[in-house]
């Protein structure tokens, strides 16, 4: 299931609308076959639409969206598990407080981009885990905005 | 007016996306089994790393100077190239993709300034929005525009954007040119343009075009008007469809039997006529051919080649079937074989199948289920999912890839994993 940043559905035990999916990016369009048909021709046929692609509701920016792992539990609150795959723009602005995918010392690490008075942080939203705090020194560059998270339920 | 758009050290900055920690540092990739040096970062050039130069001959200066070495991953500079010009695409009128890292825009802005922040814009979107760092090159023709290219990389104070516009300019970096490093201009025209005096491009481009057209013939008259600022190439929007198609490989180890060699040769079959398929075309002659090692001296040595025609089709298994039987009978035993291939000739496009008298229709159809069948299931679960049962004998003849980066945009279990501890 889809859950978006922030948490939407998570709380709510209700499910306003359930829609059929389409689960490939490859969209199969319904062609119409060599043989002629002898039946009746369907009455569907001139109200035919590509079924719902998954693709285009995750996807804005295809040439600058990358998938990535998350592995650990510091953004739990945030609606990000361990094992998840998140959807990772990179053309997004990397505005304050959006989920990001940064690089620090040569290593991807997923938190939220908080600037205030005091600097900016990579924060962790789980209590267990601490803030990182961004020094001039620091190795670190944000490298893409997560838009989505997919979580097996 | 036109410009060049190349990606800086392609392959390179491609593995540094995703290890953002080797910015800064010496970086090369390998030819195919690891062979030579095919991409070097400015570190490594910086180091003296020749383009070109085999491993093994330089393998100690690659350790000692921490060199960072990976083997070539295709399908990740693939789909990072498409990245970088789907972005070229949305962002200016008219582009032609060039090669995997280099492509030709037309630009719509007026005067120079306004061209000039036009492609600041996009390089730094580019940047942005992939990763990669590109530089663009300005000017009236394309062999102007690739000069300009040049000049912008060379000189990092440009910002990577440089226009080869009034004439002044123009003429100071053709006069610094060397004549070799104009596009088209191979290497035995540029030791006879030497020997008739011309060694940069200012020389070339004053040169008489009559004399020009006489000893170099009419590419030759075109490099040179285009010098001047006459575009003679145009802008290619969609590249015409290819009329062969070569899929060849040398082993990752030379083999001496035929299985294994047979194996290796359907292999490159499926990907010669998966490319086929996708150009939607059907091909009626086939050349195959393997051969030795022709820089072992001491090896005895082999080449062989067959020719096969056969009505058009796009059948994988009735070539693979062609293509093994053809060779067979040429195989020697106890050659030590380095290399084998196919090329796909006599192309025609697939509507315009012309059915012979005993072809079986319902045949063509089962046939080209199967190929759909395979096709559909290869995109889904990765390639080589469904094969040939004679392709699957990969020990000897697949590439040699040691030091391959993960497919991290292309291979689902190799996505990057970023920290969340």
């Amino acid at each position: 299931m889809l859950k978006s940043i922030p948490k939407k559905l998570k709380t709510d035990g209700s499910i306003s609308a359930i829609y059929g999916m389409e689960e490939s990016g490859s969209l199969e369009l319904p062609l119409f076959s060599a043989r002629v048909a002898a039946g009746f021709p369907s009455p569907a046929e001139d109200h035919l639409e590509s079924r719902l692609d998954l693709n285009q509701h995750l996807i804005r920016n295809p040439s600058s969206t990358f998938f990535v792992r998350a592995a650990g539990e510091s953004m739990m609150e945030a609606g990000i598990y361990d094992r998840d795959l998140l959807i990772v723009d990179r053309s997004i602005e990397k505005r304050n407080r959006r989920v990001v995918i940064a690089t620090l010392n040569g290593e991807f690490t997923v938190k939220r981009l908080v600037q205030d008075e005091e600097g900016i942080f990579l924060v962790a939203e789980n209590p267990e885990f601490d803030n990182i705090p961004i020094r001039v020194d620091s190795d670190f560059s944000i490298w893409g905005v997560v838009t989505y998270v997919i979580h097996e339920v | 007016m036109l410009a060049l758009a190349d990606c800086n050290n392609f392959y390179v900055s491609c593995e540094r996306v995703f290890r953002p920690e080797l910015e800064n540092q010496p970086v090369v990739v390998l030819s195919n089994n690891d062979g030579c040096i095919i991409a070097r970062s400015n570190e490594s050039k910086a180091l003296g790393i020749p383009m070109g130069a085999p491993v093994f001959k330089i393998e100690d200066q690659l350790r000692r100077q921490r060199v960072n070495i990976f083997s070539s991953n295709y399908p990740l500079y693939g789909d990072m190239s498409d990245r970088v010009m789907s972005t070229f695409e949305a962002s200016v009128p008219h582009v032609e993709r060039y090669s995997i890292d280099e492509a030709f825009l037309e630009l719509s802005a007026r005067n120079e300034a306004e061209r000039f922040s036009e492609c600041r814009d996009l390089r730094s979107r580019v940047r942005r929005h992939t990763g990669i760092p590109i530089s663009i090159g300005i000017a009236p023709t394309k062999t102007l525009a690739k000069v300009a290219n040049h000049h912008a990389k060379r000189h990092p104070d440009c910002g990577g954007v440089f226009e080869l516009g009034d004439a002044g300019k123009r003429d100071e970096v053709l006069g610094a040119t060397e004549v070799e490093e104009l596009w088209g201009i191979g290497r035995r025209t540029g030791i006879k343009l030497r020997r008739a005096g011309i060694t940069t491009a200012l020389d070339l481009q004053r040169a008489d075009v009559s004399w020009v057209r006489r000893e170099f013939t009419v590419n030759g008259m075109r490099t040179v008007l285009e010098l001047r600022g006459e575009p003679c190439i145009e802008l290619e929007m969609a590249p015409p469809a290819k009329q062969t198609i070569c899929s060849a490989k040398s082993f990752g180890q030379l083999i001496q039997e035929w299985d294994p060699l047979a194996s290796a040769l359907t292999a490159y079959l499926t990907q010669a006529v998966d490319k086929l398929r996708r150009q939607q075309a059907l091909t009626s002659a086939m050349q195959v051919f393997a051969h030795t090692n022709r820089h072992r001296r001491d090896d005895p040595q082999h080449a062989c080649s067959v020719l096969l025609e056969f009505s058009p089709t796009d059948y994988l298994p009735e070539l693979a079937r062609r293509a093994v039987q053809g060779l067979r009978p040429h195989f020697r035993e106890g050659m030590r074989y380095q290399k084998a291939g196919v090329l796909l000739l006599e192309l025609i496009p697939r509507s315009q199948r012309v059915g012979h008298l005993w072809d079986d229709p319902e045949q063509l159809e089962k046939q080209d289920a199967v190929m759909s069948v395979m096709e559909r299931v290869n995109r889904r679960w990765g390639r080589r999912t469904l094969n040939l049962a004679s392709a699957q004998d990969t020990q000897q003849w697949c590439m040699r890839q040691n030091r391959r980066s993960p497919g991290y945009t292309t291979c689902w279990s190799e996505i990057p994993v970023a920290h969340a501890g």
